[in-house]
């Protein structure tokens, strides 16, 4: 079970997933919950860094030395929330409190914008599953026949009771 | 099912698709709108990934639809990965046991493919000897749900009429991330491919696909002669099947047609409307179990339940192979008379399902109306005995199917 520390060296989970790289993002399949997540570049980059070892500013600071761009510490944190939030971190870390009174886009934009590199974005793959040899589609699926639904009851609006 | 996705679903697919399996390929000539009309039936169908190919680096790719198709390749790329990481695990299993399989379809073709993800899996196809079939099933028990991925096969099954000791003879041996995978000969595996996919009726657009990467890698030596068989039948099968991945998907070339030419004069005129009327409904006609079950939604509606009970019965491709019947110009209906016949016996399993439907329906329609519990009671017992009669586990229906 993850454990919380008070520290603030977040560490990357590596037991129970699979990862694939791709040139612009990283997919990762978590085997535990079975959930699929993709992370953007610069999420991908903030989550490699997480060694256990390495604070939230100095992973900022790495990150501008590699990338020779301004690497804004809020876009650390703002990735270590999702990460943390989808349990991409091997332990949750206290995490520092977003800046009051700005939405999480407002914050993305004007991060985007101030960095000159893309926030980072993570998010959870969810898409119609291909048809499979034993299995059907769920409630409120979209369907042509009935005989696509585990319900057995397409309506007419196209979706599986 | 949409009157649209009726008439135009299995040719917007066939647009989507057309020779997405290649190393460099353009946006399909597809609206958004079209696009948007047949996503669910080409992501449904396996194929999502292979149209995310086509159009990532278009202006469809950053459009809403395209979106979807994104996801379905990332799934595909993520369970390819899974894929391969079982395939190593099984293929330890079988190998510390003495057994030597050889994997067909899934990752032996996906493999084909210029870049991973593009194929969707569903699960890992294994053909083991016959001496070695039980101790293969033992060895798949022990590893729990990892064994229960595979399909094992003793040695070819349903899958191709070759000799087992030819076949692996001409079987080789690939790389899958440091571990060697036994696969198909190209010539068998091209047949193989074939035939399946014509015996479940040719509903799966990316099946197609797979044939079309299969038929355009072959190697220089490739032989004909042994892909097709001897058998005149098949080889007409392997010939159509090919012709009609030419005719929709634009795959192979002139060469290779007037080199089956022998074996495929033209294709049978039902051919293509029937493989794009499948491909529409994207409905798989391997579930015959619940295939009369599932009408009974459609009770109400007279039109969508002849809609419905025809394309159940409207399985000219699957009717064919099934009763080795030829691809010809001859009218198929005695072909699906005759499945039809011969999947006679699984009447009372489908009737059982209604049953159980009917009575459902019936119970908590009845409740809701207030209607006393004696009669609710007594329609249950009613409709417990007519179950019980249409079991197709008794000993009387048994004894009754088989004779």
């Amino acid at each position: 079970m993850k454990r919380t520390t008070g520290l603030h060296l977040p560490k990357m989970r590596k037991q129970g997933l699979i990862i694939d790289e791709l040139p612009d993002e990283v997919l990762v399949y978590d085997l535990d919950r079975h959930k699929a997540h993709c992370l953007n570049r610069t999420a991908a980059l903030v989550w490699r860094r997480c060694d256990g070892k390495t604070s939230p500013p100095e992973i900022a600071d790495r990150l501008e030395l590699e990338l020779d761009q301004p690497f804004n510490e809020e876009l650390v944190w703002l990735a270590l929330r999702q990460l943390n939030k989808i349990n991409l971190l091997a332990e949750s870390i206290v995490l520092q409190p977003p800046r009051r009174g700005i939405s999480r886009r407002q914050m993305v934009q004007a991060l985007g914008i101030a960095a000159a590199i893309a926030a980072p974005v993570v998010t959870t793959i969810i898409s119609p599953t291909a048809v499979q040899a034993s299995t059907c589609i769920p409630s409120g699926g979209s369907c042509s026949t009935s005989a696509q639904c585990c319900s057995k009851d397409c309506k007419t609006n196209g979706k599986c009771r | 099912m949409s009157e649209f996705l009726k008439n135009r679903g299995g040719e917007l697919i066939a647009k989507a698709l057309a020779g997405s399996w290649r190393s460099s390929v353009g946006p399909p000539q597809i609206s958004s709108a079209e696009l948007s009309q047949v996503a669910q039936l080409l992501i449904q169908a396996g194929a999502g990934a292979l149209v995310w190919r086509r159009i990532r680096g278009s202006a469809l790719g950053t459009s809403k639809v395209g979106a979807q198709f994104q996801q379905a390749y990332r799934l595909h790329r993520l369970e390819g990965v899974v894929h391969r990481q079982k395939i190593k695990q099984i293929l330890a299993g079988l190998r510390a046991a003495g057994i030597e399989p050889v994997l067909v379809k899934g990752w032996s073709v996906a493999r084909l493919y210029p870049e991973a993800g593009l194929r969707h899996y569903v699960d890992v196809d294994l053909c083991v000897g016959g001496n070695d079939y039980a101790r293969a099933q033992q060895v798949l028990a022990n590893l729990g749900d990892d064994g229960l991925y595979v399909d094992l096969h003793r040695e070819l099954d349903h899958l191709d009429l070759k000799d087992w000791d030819e076949f692996v003879a001409r079987s080789q041996l690939i790389s899958v991330d440091g571990t060697e995978v036994r696969v198909p000969g190209a010539e068998d595996h091209l047949r193989i491919l074939c035939i399946h996919w014509l015996r479940h009726g040719a509903w799966k657009p990316a099946g197609l696909c797979d044939i079309a990467v299969a038929l355009e890698s072959r190697p220089v030596e490739f032989d004909w002669q042994r892909c097709l068989g001897s058998d005149h039948v098949r080889a007409g099968w392997v010939a159509c099947t090919i012709g009609l991945a030419n005719e929709l998907l634009g795959a192979g070339s002139a060469d290779i047609l007037s080199a089956l030419s022998a074996q495929r004069e033209r294709l049978p005129r039902w051919l293509v409307p029937a493989v794009l009327r499948q491909w529409g409904r994207s409905l798989s006609p391997n579930y015959r179990e619940p295939a009369l079950p599932a009408l009974f939604g459609q009770l109400t509606n007279g039109k969508e339940f002849v809609g419905e009970f025809f394309s159940r019965l409207d399985q000219p491709v699957r009717a064919t192979v099934a009763l080795h019947g030829r691809f010809n110009n001859w009218p198929r209906w005695p072909y699906q008379l005759g499945e039809l016949l011969l999947h006679s016996s699984e009447g009372p399993k489908q009737l059982a399902f209604m049953i159980t439907l009917a009575r459902e329906k019936v119970s908590s329609r009845w409740q809701r109306r207030g209607i006393s519990a004696t009669a609710r009671k007594a329609f249950t017992s009613l409709s417990n005995a007519l179950f019980s009669m249409s079991r197709p586990d008794q000993k009387a229906w048994k004894v009754f199917s088989k004779s």
